[in-house]
């Protein structure tokens, strides 16, 4: 047996154990809720200079044991900081000393990762994308037949790039044809340990023809290898053995990086950070308004052709007209001339064009003067061949690229889809969108499958031939759901990764019967009608939206940005919680608990749950730390005078999260005559879905009242986030448009554990109060009190759902510490009469620091969740000094 | 992987076979880890199954023990305030096995110090010390299907909770993923001393008696303080776990407290 065939068989062997811990059903699951892996063969292919991929192993076969090293975490940030383009990882056990405890600790450095181990199936596959790979080699020699292309395949469904090692003439051809865009040719035979470099050098000059990405592996140490890897055509070479048999193998790597050799790649556009919609074949006001209301990216008109769905450029120009800013136009040709878009380009006034018809871009397409230019390639006959074509089009001048299952000769809107596969794995290459036989309710899946950059439809649109409004905004809106799932919770409780039910058993039938009794209520006419009258009436719904003044934003440096303050201030009892405490004080009554508790941080939920208890006839009990009973006051009172008890929790450092602790065990031992209110967005499903539910009426109405006041939707929406209901109250609504999510944690006194409430950007995922989710914890798991000014901020966790949107990439997570938000408490308070909390001045004073950053056009929606008045203590004696630190 | 382990649960299930055999419940101490010091901790685990403890729960400190009363809570406050937490927990585990106590022993744990150390790791770990399984009070079975597997990797045995409340589907699911013991909360509430048992503790018991059908034993807890509270549920159940009591005599008087009590409550249920 030779050493590969041990290796092998030990690896199916570790396959088959690890199976039986997590089923592959799981891991699946587990790696389709993970966010996109960093790029591997992109940085390798559009580098500058030839890349070195450094590898970490602790020993080999045939070079023995590697000096201690101190630590992978320490080496991968060596081999980063001497400007390695890639890792690679030894994961194999038996004869390399490897694991993946090492590739995790890599994982966290920031360049792509390669899991190199002896894999042989599907399994291991997405088990390296689970530990944290970016990229996962693949063996010709131990995938024999059909294999090697299964497993490709299988890493495209991962979301790896799939590096296919071969090592002679006869497994270069095999990977060709398994469709391999990422080669490795490995100087070493594995059944010899011979190593031979001429022979394998050759064999990458061979393979430069095939539009290959191509690598370089082993005995290459020196300048001159590295110049001769790159006179052959090789993007990369993978340098392990040479690096780690000297005394600092991150020292040896700096200096052979320093000469690789410099290449000519080509240009290639950033990917864009989400997938960008576009609604093609609008022809009239209501299709226009349907694509603003429904936050398309993109608005295709076709003109200049035979083609349906054709409009004049003329009628074009008047029809892009209404969309206000908001998407952008595009004009559509296929097959036109140059003379022709140029004439409609001059017409309209549009700038952004689109060509499908070509099976190669135009030779004058580089110097038609234009903004966007979409290029529309049909895929085919390979993986290779079709990332050569898109690459043509980007150096022809194209921004974006679409790719379409239709025929050349067809040209755009044949209604064919293209191999989703292909386009998963060539735009984790290269950004490349999809386009071709999408319909609202195919989109959603093909967008899962594809990840694409772009998404576009057209005929997909129409019913009985013109476009219908109802469909684009289905479409729209199901071509942005998630693929992490963090947009929408699942039939176990969880938002992608996050959330499900941490909690005593006793606690399983409460939430049970309340899961239940929500989701029938929610559908319930009956309900909705009740609560729609008492938002109206007894809240003052709607709140309005205020637009402070452009002279008051010039002096924050603003040159014509628009900022909208969402008032939930103005909301009954001054702040957006008692949404929340209506909605499931009624949801009491209706289940016929007499009793409710409710844990309460600044007062306000408190404040909140005891006014509706008081409407509705229940009794309330609210749980309330010392700490915040003390800072608080004047929300004490206001709970007395409603009726409501007020229980101190004196444990812990009596805040927040000790009246939350509080409040479940009072639930606990009260669970059958009591129902429990929890304030936030966060705890045991299903609150993180019913209270952000709940809450989401701030986000419809802001939605509705933008698009009226604009014509369009905002740029950017914010909102500060403690457990984050204002937040997911406020943004929800806007998951499915491209507007900009922005979430601002409490900074506090700064980034140490301790000195802030930021659980997103600082924390780490874990359990507590009933989910998995973000939480500010020491590395053994203890929970650490956070600091915030602002009582209703410093929390330890966060809701779930916002812990995965910001693992998904979609909420962007931003800071403001105590004296930020003070001054911009004051600030707004002088400035425009309005006295915010200190929760919500959090997320004006990060408004007003990236208001100079932004686009003079940009419109920013901020929601402003509660009134000041509570702070008033607080601010006389904090202020004055952090006015002068900011202003300082 | 630890295959040449004895297995956890196969041990504690020995542990209530042979309290069956000789015609008793099987008594179960539970003392926290670090509490008031690593040092009387241990010893007070050690006190315990010197004394007439079939079984030891060695409870890991945590910040924000939801399922705990007020004993309990402080206890691990004060474990935590001197760098208490799961490695400590580990230690006194591997202490106790090294003075060559060989009664089973499961750490009581909240899930967040596992998860931070990373599950398997965690898992590991406590099985290399020489611990038998776990009790995790704020895991409810099934919620976490890839954590069990990995016990059961391990040879860790798991019990999980059921309470008055529980409905005879999740009874069920309680029961097929317990390998251990099946541990009844006879009451609705946190751990602590009650001047009275619940309503009612008699017939749940009985009733997840008659549910598991003899597949694992069953023991009760939460709420049992003294002797007499003892003896009077271990006509009904296969073991008896006192814990805030315990805690509290580690706390007052020390090793030498927890062991009289631990012979007072194991010769009532013994009787």
């Amino acid at each position: 047996m030779t050493i590969l065939d041990q290796l092998l068989t030990a690896s199916r062997a570790r396959a088959r154990h690890d199976a039986r811990i997590v089923p592959f059903r799981e891991l699946r699951h587990e790696v389709n809720a993970l966010p996109p892996a960093r790029r591997f063969e992109a940085a390798l292919r559009y580098g500058n200079r030839l890349g070195v991929i450094a590898e970490i192993k602790r020993t080999s076969p045939s070079a023995g044991s590697f000096a201690a090293f101190g630590g992978v975490a320490q080496l991968a940030h060596g081999y980063f900081e001497a400007g390695a383009a890639a890792l690679s990882i030894l994961t194999e056990p038996t004869h390399f000393g490897g694991s993946d405890e090492d590739l995790r600790a890599a994982s966290g450095i920031g360049l792509p990762v390669l899991r190199k181990d002896f894999t042989t199936n599907a399994y291991q596959v997405f088990q390296a994308r689970a530990i944290g790979a970016d990229a996962v080699l693949l063996i010709a020699r131990a995938l024999p037949g059909d294999a090697l292309r299964q497993l490709l395949e299988a890493a495209a469904e991962a979301g790896l790039d799939g590096l296919v090692e071969v090592h002679d003439q006869a497994e270069l051809e095999r990977a060709l044809e398994a469709d391999a865009t990422l080669i490795g040719v490995n100087a070493r035979d594995l059944a010899t340990l011979e190593t031979d470099v001429p022979r394998a050098l050759r064999l990458v000059e061979q393979a430069q023809s095939s539009g290959a990405t191509l690598i370089a592996e082993s005995g290459l140490s020196t300048a001159d290898d590295l110049a001769r890897a790159g006179e052959t055509g090789a993007h990369g070479v993978l340098v392990g053995a040479s690096l780690l048999a000297s005394a600092d193998p991150a020292g040896t790597a700096r200096r052979l990086i320093e000469v690789a050799p410099r290449r000519e790649a080509p240009s290639v556009p950033e990917h864009p950070t989400r997938a960008m919609v576009k609604v093609c074949g609008t022809r009239t006001e209501a299709g226009v308004r349907a694509a603003v209301a429904a936050g398309a990216d993109f608005v295709g008109f076709v003109v200049a052709s035979e083609r349906r769905r054709r409009v004049g450029a003329e009628r074009v120009a008047e029809l892009a007209r209404g969309l206000n800013g908001g998407p952008k136009p595009v004009l559509v040709f296929h097959r036109p001339t140059r003379d022709q878009v140029e004439a409609a380009i001059t017409e309209s006034g549009i700038r952004n064009i689109q060509l499908s018809g070509f099976s190669a871009p135009p030779p004058w397409a580089a110097n038609v003067d234009h903004d966007e230019l979409i290029g529309v390639l049909h895929g085919g006959p390979g993986a290779r061949e079709t990332l050569q074509h898109a690459e043509a089009w980007y150096a022809a001048g194209a921004t974006r690229i679409l790719l379409e299952g239709a025929t050349g000769a067809e040209g755009g809107g044949s209604g064919r889809t293209p191999p989703l596969e292909l386009l998963r794995r060539l735009n984790r290459i290269l950004p490349m969108g999809l386009a071709g036989g999408l319909v609202p309710a195919n989109v959603s899946r093909a967008t899962a499958i594809a990840r694409p950059a772009l998404v576009d439809a057209s005929g997909g649109l129409e019913r009985d031939g013109e476009p219908d409004p109802q469909r684009v905004t289905a479409f729209v809106r199901n071509a942005r759901r998630d693929p992490t799932g963090a947009d929408r919770v699942d039939a176990r409780g969880r938002f992608g990764r996050f959330g499900g039910r941490y909690v005593p058993e006793t606690l399983i039938p409460a939430l049970d019967e309340l899961t239940d009794a929500w989701t029938i209520a929610r559908r319930d006419p009956a309900y909705t009608a009740e609560l729609s009258s008492l938002h109206r009436d007894f809240i003052g719904r709607a709140t309005p939206i205020f637009e402070i003044p452009p002279d008051a934003l010039a002096e924050r440096g603003g040159i014509g940005q628009r900022v909208f303050l969402k008032r939930e201030d103005l909301a009954h009892t001054g702040a957006h919680k008692i949404n929340n405490a209506i909605g499931q004080t009624l949801l009491a009554k209706r289940m016929g608990k007499p009793r409710v508790i409710a844990e309460t941080g600044a007062g306000q939920h408190g404040v909140a749950t005891a006014t509706a208890c008081a409407l509705l006839g229940l009794e309330c009990v609210v749980y309330m730390g010392t700490t915040d009973i003390e800072r608080q006051a004047p929300n004490v009172q206001r709970m007395h005078l409603l009726g409501a008890e007020v229980r101190p929790v004196a444990t812990g450092n009596g805040t927040l999260r000790d009246a939350l602790n509080e409040a479940l065990r009072d639930w606990v031992a009260n669970v059958e005559t009591t129902f429990y209110v929890l304030g936030s967005a966060a705890g045991p499903h299903p609150y993180p879905d019913m209270v952000a539910e709940l809450q989401s009426v701030i986000g419809r109405e802001a939605r509705a009242q933008m698009l009226e006041r604009l014509g369009r939707l905002p740029d950017v929406a914010m909102a500060c986030v403690g457990g984050g209901s204002n937040a997911i109250g406020l943004l929800r609504p806007f998951l499915d448009t491209p507007v900009r999510l922005i979430g601002v944690e409490a900074g506090g006194r700064g980034d140490a554990l301790g000195d802030n409430a930021a659980s997103l950007g600082l924390g780490r995922p874990g359990v507590l109060h009933g989910a998995f989710t973000m939480l500010t914890q020491t590395a053994d798991g203890q929970v650490v009190e956070p600091h915030s000014l602002s009582a209703g901020l410093d929390y330890p966790g966060v809701g779930p759902q916002l812990s995965a949107l910001a693992a998904s990439g979609r909420l962007r997570v931003e800071r403001a510490t105590d004296d930020e938000a003070l001054e911009a408490l004051h600030w707004l308070s002088r400035r425009c009469g309005i006295v915010p909390a200190l929760e919500s001045a959090h997320a004006v004073a990060a408004a007003l620091r990236m208001l100079p950053s932004l686009p003079a056009s940009t419109a920013v929606l901020v929601n402003l969740s509660g009134r000041g008045d509570k702070d008033l203590a607080i601010v006389e004696q904090a202020l004055p000094s952090a006015v002068a630190a900011v202003t300082a | 992987m630890s295959a040449s382990r004895t297995d956890g649960a196969a041990r504690v299930r020995a542990a209530f076979s042979s309290a069956t055999d000789a015609g008793r419940s099987a008594f179960v101490a539970y003392v926290m880890a670090g509490y008031p010091s690593d040092h009387v901790g241990t010893d007070a685990g050690e006190a315990a199954l010197r004394c007439g403890a079939d079984i030891l729960e060695v409870g890991v400190p945590f910040s924000d023990p939801l399922a705990d009363g007020p004993v309990i809570a402080e206890a691990g406050r004060v474990a935590l305030s001197h760098g208490g937490g799961f490695d400590s927990a580990v230690r006194m585990i591997a202490s106790l096995r090294e003075r060559g106590l060989d009664q089973p022993i499961l750490a009581m744990s909240y899930l967040n110090p596992l998860l931070a150390v990373g599950a398997d790791v965690a898992l590991r770990r406590l099985a290399g010390a020489g611990c038998d399984g776990l009790i995790l009070p704020d895991l409810p079975a099934g919620e976490m299907p890839g954590f069990e597997r990995s016990a059961a990797d391990h040879r860790l045995a798991l019990t999980f909770l059921v309470a008055p409340n529980t409905a005879p589907a999740r009874m069920e699911a309680a029961i097929n993923a317990s390998t251990g013991f099946l541990y009844v909360v006879p009451l609705l509430g946190v751990t602590g001393a009650r001047d009275r048992l619940a309503d009612g503790a008699t017939a749940l018991l009985a009733r997840v008696h008659e549910a598991a059908a003899g597949r694992l034993p069953v023991a009760a807890g939460f709420g049992i303080s003294t002797p007499e509270q003892a003896r009077a549920l271990a006509g009904v159940a296969d073991g008896i776990v006192v814990g805030s009591a315990l805690v509290a005599a580690t706390g007052e008087g020390g090793p030498g407290a927890v062991g009289d009590l631990v012979a007072r409550l194991s010769g009532a249920v013994h009787a």
